[in-house]
């Protein structure tokens, strides 16, 4: 009787494991195989790896996430990704600031979050209210960001020196280890992080946003809308308040990417967020979510950005052509969206 | 009376033309010469070509984000591989074979989106991106450049001293325009656009018609990539990522609808001027350059938002 | 039992072309079951949404309580206490049951998030006080269609409303279950809730209506107590002219040849085994009860759906992988029941339209020749008399009746010898229902093969000269139109006589 129910709980267990897990494990065998596991699955490059996932798909995966959920698609997150980034560099290297550097850092923050809630809003604004397809609005609004940029950036990339409170977010760490290695006769010390800032901050929104979908209305409505958006609206739903607020919370989570983004490379250019939103459609699909929308939860959706950031240092690790990497990236795009497209016929 | 009624939109498409117009005119008055009519006209040709095809994807209900990256491909084919010698022989081959291989980049945003059901945002920029990455691995770096002055004569030349492009672009529209006024083909567009299932019962290849739309766009993407090659005399992957977003402003305000169905080739000349006339306006403003790529992200906004047939609340 | 609740006064509603409710006006009483009884097209659901603020009415009042109200949206009707369970689903299948019953209405902690322990424990108090067995924790989409509908009537229950709607609650669920509901809608009875049921099967209202009013053409014919009614009266009055109507075809003019030979058709469970045939110049007619499986086995003929096994002919020759295309080519049409989804490239012009199915039989060239374009449909314009200044009108802005008038113009351009007619006078008024009839008899006076699907009996015995009658993805009988009346008819289709 024990055993028996013990080993339904375990089935059930194994059940509720999301199949992209093992998809997940399946590339990491791959690439370890391929780099030799040593030199692959070594500390370094492993928190490589999630580093990487913070600084770029990992928080924006969500606004693609929310955004799927309800029907539509997010393309300005990229975009606004870029902007923001790019508005926490224009003000951290403003000099001579008049007033101080700490009270600069939060001016700046808020200012690449407002810009990140306008554009957003700008989205939702026009999404709730009209049937437009989303991504022509959300193609757009991202090529209006993608200009503000550019006009701010003046042609150059924007560097933010001396900033070691910024410099924390991106690659500040609140726990090292000290790893030695010996190349040669020479014997290298270099210290890991392990818990890095943004990777805490990541992991936070991921909390955050899986108590929102889970434990409060708005989540159950946009989970409602993706299912039924007539059983929705005949519910007395609000669809259009709940769709602003998907949008406007896409714009959000892209404006931390890109605050993150630029305080990792200590630098912003016009160019850094482009594109990113595709990934952030790619991660939200293998993690689970249909086009149809109404799918897949948060912690899915992180094991999608994991497996693209995966795919992405692993490419390189390979020491695969950045072009070949792009056709590679592509591919993986279609072939994600076509299984999803398969399933959902089904 | 009716006549009016039923082209309103396109009538008052082209007053905002003529306004505009009127406007530059009386701003600079170098602006109305005949050279400087040409020179507009030979601006816009290329997007006017580039929008055409992006309008016939828009017709069936779709879009086609991979038109950059395929006059980038096909302008480094036929830069490193297909230009062989120097011969006019030389040259129609590899302008042939062009227009093959864009074919089948068409053809393989087509089969995405009849066939696996890909939306076709994502499905065409998929396919965009493994394109431009061929154009890279093509290159190796290089950039090809000096071509053949037959060759540069095709977007750089004039004939009665019209720029050969304009040329192009005109007959392209009428082709076009022919294929979607008077041959089944265009009935099957206008049809599988409209509504997908009535044109399914009424025994049309729905499929079929997608991967048509599609591989036309395609082609029209790789002619307008010799094009541009001959006028810039140079090959390189990075050249026409901007095309894709100026060619859907141009179809947006011209009255291509994003529902699918509805719209005409004229609208689309009269979307191209317009937006020709807003970038080279900005110009004599002398406003950033930087600022035109928002113009056209702001201008499909608006289109959109204008346009009657998409902008309806649900219900 | 006599103080009335809720009163509805000379609602009117019209839609493009039809008159979908004419003056009606019926009244409830606190705790009781008021039946609607109707044809499909009677006005039911249309009413139902106007109480329930989906439409709005174009005159007319609703007084509840004696107050007069009105309903701007789903929710305000909500919050008067009017409940309503629709016949087509509206749960959100990702969602659980419990998420489902309380869409809208989660009850949360102070803290904003949602309180899952009070979700499930009400959820489950519904559940059990309609003594079903459902985990409340189960997603909606793992149920079978009889539990949906039963969460449906929990979603509705736990509004706690005075006025609950059924719309055909009945018609997915087992004896098991109607004996179940039933218990329900008495306890709720009991505790005062008053029940609007609407239903077509004339056996279950009198075991749980207290009054029945019958809607005919959008009109109230009349309110009777179910008690003393009998049921050859209500089908009198939910039928209504059939007395008097004459047959228009008056000679059976089927020739020799099959236009369409059906042999031992299945598919799952939609389809079991059918074998039916149509003669040229003959016009049959497939009666049944809604989801009795007519429309999909005319699906399952032309190809847009896939059959199990079978054999189809077409004009005398198979089909072995059916398709719309390689059907048209064998002279088929098929007038889809729905005509804007499937039947009407609406933004585009009346002469396109008509063109659309016969591209590759009028221009085989491939080039569209203008000039015979319009000369086509401006024939088939006088022909069908289709009312538009010219032919160049978007088929948006047609009536109802021209809509359909310029399908059946589409099927007669390609010289259909066989078509099929599915709900072909659904939603139009009454002279295009005429006109569309009398076509229908000068196409099978052709040499026409007619295959109709219809829930309209007078139509049906108006027409046919031979009827199936389907229930349950079956045939379960095949009528010749002499003597034959509707209640035979209606009898053979409910299972009320053994087929």
């Amino acid at each position: 009787m024990n055993a028996k129910s013990g080993r339904r709980r375990v089935q059930a267990v194994l059940k509720r494991v999301p199949m992209t897990l093992f998809l997940l494990l399946g590339i990491i065998l791959v690439f370890s195989l391929l780099t030799g596991p040593a030199k692959y699955l070594k500390l370094s490059n492993v928190m490589n790896v999630i580093n990487q996932c913070a600084s770029g798909v990992g928080i924006l995966a969500l606004g693609s996430f929310l955004a799927i959920c309800s029907t539509g698609v997010d393309l300005s997150l990229g975009g606004i990704a870029s902007l923001s980034g790019m508005l926490t560099a224009k003000l951290l290297s403003w000099a001579p600031a008049p007033i101080g550097p700490a009270l600069l850092l939060v001016l700046a923050i808020f200012v690449a979050l407002a810009a990140g809630a306008v554009m957003g809003s700008l989205n939702g604004l026009i999404l709730s209210r009209t049937n437009i397809p989303s991504f022509i609005i959300t193609l757009g609004v991202s090529k209006i960001c993608e200009t503000l940029s550019r006009v701010i950036a003046g042609g150059t990339t924007i560097r933010v020196n001396g900033h070691a409170a910024f410099e924390f977010i991106g690659s500040g760490s609140l726990l090292s280890v000290q790893q030695t290695t010996m190349k040669g006769a020479r014997v290298i010390t270099r210290s890991i992080g392990i818990l890095p800032v943004s990777v805490l901050i990541m992991l936070a929104l991921y909390v955050l946003f899986s108590l929102l979908m889970r434990r409060t209305p708005f989540g159950t409505y946009v989970y409602a809308i993706g299912g039924n958006y007539e059983a929705a609206e005949l519910s007395g739903i609000d669809t259009t308040r709940t769709r602003f607020r998907v949008f406007l919370l896409g714009g959000l989570l892209a404006a931390v990417t890109g605050i993150i983004m630029t305080s990792r490379l200590t630098a912003a250019s016009a160019a850094n967020g482009l594109g990113m939103e595709f990934d952030g459609i790619a991660a939200a699909v293998v993690g689970g979510a249909a086009m149809t929308g109404g799918r897949s939860t948060p912690w899915r959706t992180f094991i999608g950005a994991l497996t693209i950031s995966v795919l992405r240092n692993g490419f390189s690790m390979i020491e695969m052509l950045p072009a070949m990497q792009m056709i590679a990236i592509g591919l993986v795009l279609i072939i994600v969206v076509a299984i999803d497209a398969a399933r959902n016929r089904r | 009376m009716q006549w009016i009624k039923k082209h309103l939109a396109t009538l008052s498409r082209l007053s905002i033309l003529l306004v505009m117009f009127l406007l530059l005119v009386i701003v600079s008055p170098s602006f109305g010469t005949m050279t400087n009519i040409l020179n507009v006209l030979r601006v816009s040709s290329l997007t006017l070509m580039v929008a055409t095809g992006i309008a016939l994807c828009m017709l069936v209900g779709g879009i086609d984000l991979s038109v950059g990256a395929t006059i980038a491909l096909t302008s480094i084919l036929f830069g490193s591989r297909f230009q062989l010698g120097h011969g006019i022989g030389d040259m129609v081959f590899g302008i042939a074979g062009i227009l093959v291989v864009s074919a089948l980049i068409g053809a393989c945003n087509g089969f995405c989106v009849a066939w696996l059901r890909i939306p076709p945002f994502l499905a065409t920029y998929g396919i965009q991106q493994i394109a431009r990455g061929l154009a890279y691995v093509l290159t190796n770096g290089l950039v090809y450049s000096n071509f053949t002055s037959t060759f540069q004569f095709i977007g750089g030349g004039r004939i009665l001293g019209i720029h050969t492009p304009i040329i192009f672009a005109a007959l392209l529209l009428l082709i076009v325009g022919l294929m979607l006024n008077k041959t089944t083909l265009g009935r099957r567009i206008y049809a599988v656009g409209s509504n997908r299932e009535a044109a399914r019962y009424s025994g049309i290849n729905v499929n079929a018609t997608l991967m048509m739309a599609y591989i036309l766009s395609g082609i029209i993407a790789g002619f307008a990539g010799i094009v541009y090659t001959s006028r810039l005399n140079c090959a390189e992957p990075t050249i026409g990522s901007e095309f894709a977003q100026e060619a859907i402003a141009a179809a947006a305000i011209g009255g291509i609808s994003f529902k699918g169905g509805h719209g005409n080739v004229f609208g689309v000349v009269v979307g191209a001027l317009i937006l020709t006339l807003i970038t080279n306006g900005m110009t004599l403003l002398s406003i950033d350059s930087n600022w035109q790529v928002g113009a056209t992200g702001v201008i499909i906004i608006l289109a959109v938002l204008i346009d009657r047939n998409t902008a309806k609340k649900k219900h | 039992m006599s103080d009335t609740i809720l009163e509805v006064r000379n609602i009117c509603k019209e839609f493009p072309g039809v008159k979908a409710l004419d003056n009606v006006s019926f009244d409830l009483r606190r705790g009781e079951v008021h039946v609607l009884l109707g044809e499909n097209g009677a006005g039911k659901s249309t009413l139902m949404k106007v109480l329930t603020g989906v439409y709005h009415p174009d005159s007319g009042e609703i007084y509840l309580h004696g107050k007069q109200m009105t309903f701007q949206t789903p929710r305000d009707a909500q919050k008067a206490g009017i409940a309503i369970i629709f016949q087509e689903f509206n749960l959100a299948p990702n969602l659980t049951v419990a998420q489902n019953i309380y869409l809208g209405r989660e009850p949360c902690t102070r803290a904003g998030f949602i309180d899952r322990a009070k979700l499930l424990q009400d959820s489950q108090r519904i559940l059990d006080f309609l003594k079903v067995d459902i985990d409340p924790n189960a997603k909606v989409e793992t149920l079978g269609i009889a539990h949906q509908q039963l969460v449906e009537l929990a979603k509705a229950l736990s509004i706690d409303s005075e006025i609950l709607i059924m719309d055909e609650p009945t018609a997915t669920l087992s004896d098991r279950e109607i004996n179940t509901l039933f218990d329900t809608i008495r306890s709720l009875q009991e505790r005062g809730v008053s029940i609007i049921y609407i239903s077509h099967r004339l056996q279950e209202l009198r075991v749980i209506g207290n009054r029945i009013t019958v809607l005919r053409d959008g009109q109230s014919v009349g309110t009777r107590n179910a008690g003393d009614v009998a049921m050859d009266d209500l089908i009198r009055m939910m039928v209504g002219r059939e007395l008097k109507k004459e047959r228009i075809r008056s000679v059976n003019t089927s020739r020799e040849e099959y236009a369409l030979e059906v042999e031992n058709l299945s598919q799952g469970k939609l389809l079991r085994d059918i074998s039916i045939y149509v003669r040229k110049g003959e016009v049959v007619c497939l009666a049944g009860l809604v989801g009795s499986g007519r429309t999909e086995l005319a699906q399952a003929i032309y190809g847009i759906t896939r059959r199990d096994s079978g054999s189809v002919r077409i004009c005398g020759r198979d089909i072995p992988r059916p398709l719309p295309t390689r059907c048209i080519r064998q002279k088929m049409g098929f007038m889809s029941e729905s005509r804007k989804e499937f039947g009407l490239a609406l933004n585009l012009p009346i002469r396109t339209n008509i063109t659309h199915a016969g591209l590759k039989t009028i221009f085989p060239s491939g080039i569209v020749d203008l000039r015979k374009e319009r000369r086509i449909a401006k024939e088939f314009r006088d022909k069908l008399r289709i009312v538009t200044p010219d032919v160049e009108r978007n088929v948006i802005n047609l009536s109802g009746g021209n809509q359909q008038k310029v399908v059946l113009a589409k099927w007669l351009s390609t010289d259909s010898e066989f078509l099929v007619f599915d709900e072909p006078t659904r939603g139009i008024d009454v002279g295009a229902k005429e006109e569309i009839h009398n076509m229908i008899h000068d196409l099978a006076t052709q040499g026409v093969g007619i295959l109709m699907i219809s829930s309209d009996l007078p139509e049906v015995l108006t027409l046919a000269d031979r009827i199936y009658v389907m229930r349950e993805g079956r045939i379960v009988k095949e009528l010749g139109y002499e003597g034959i009346t509707q209640e035979e008819v209606i009898a053979y289709a409910t299972g009320g006589v053994a087929g």
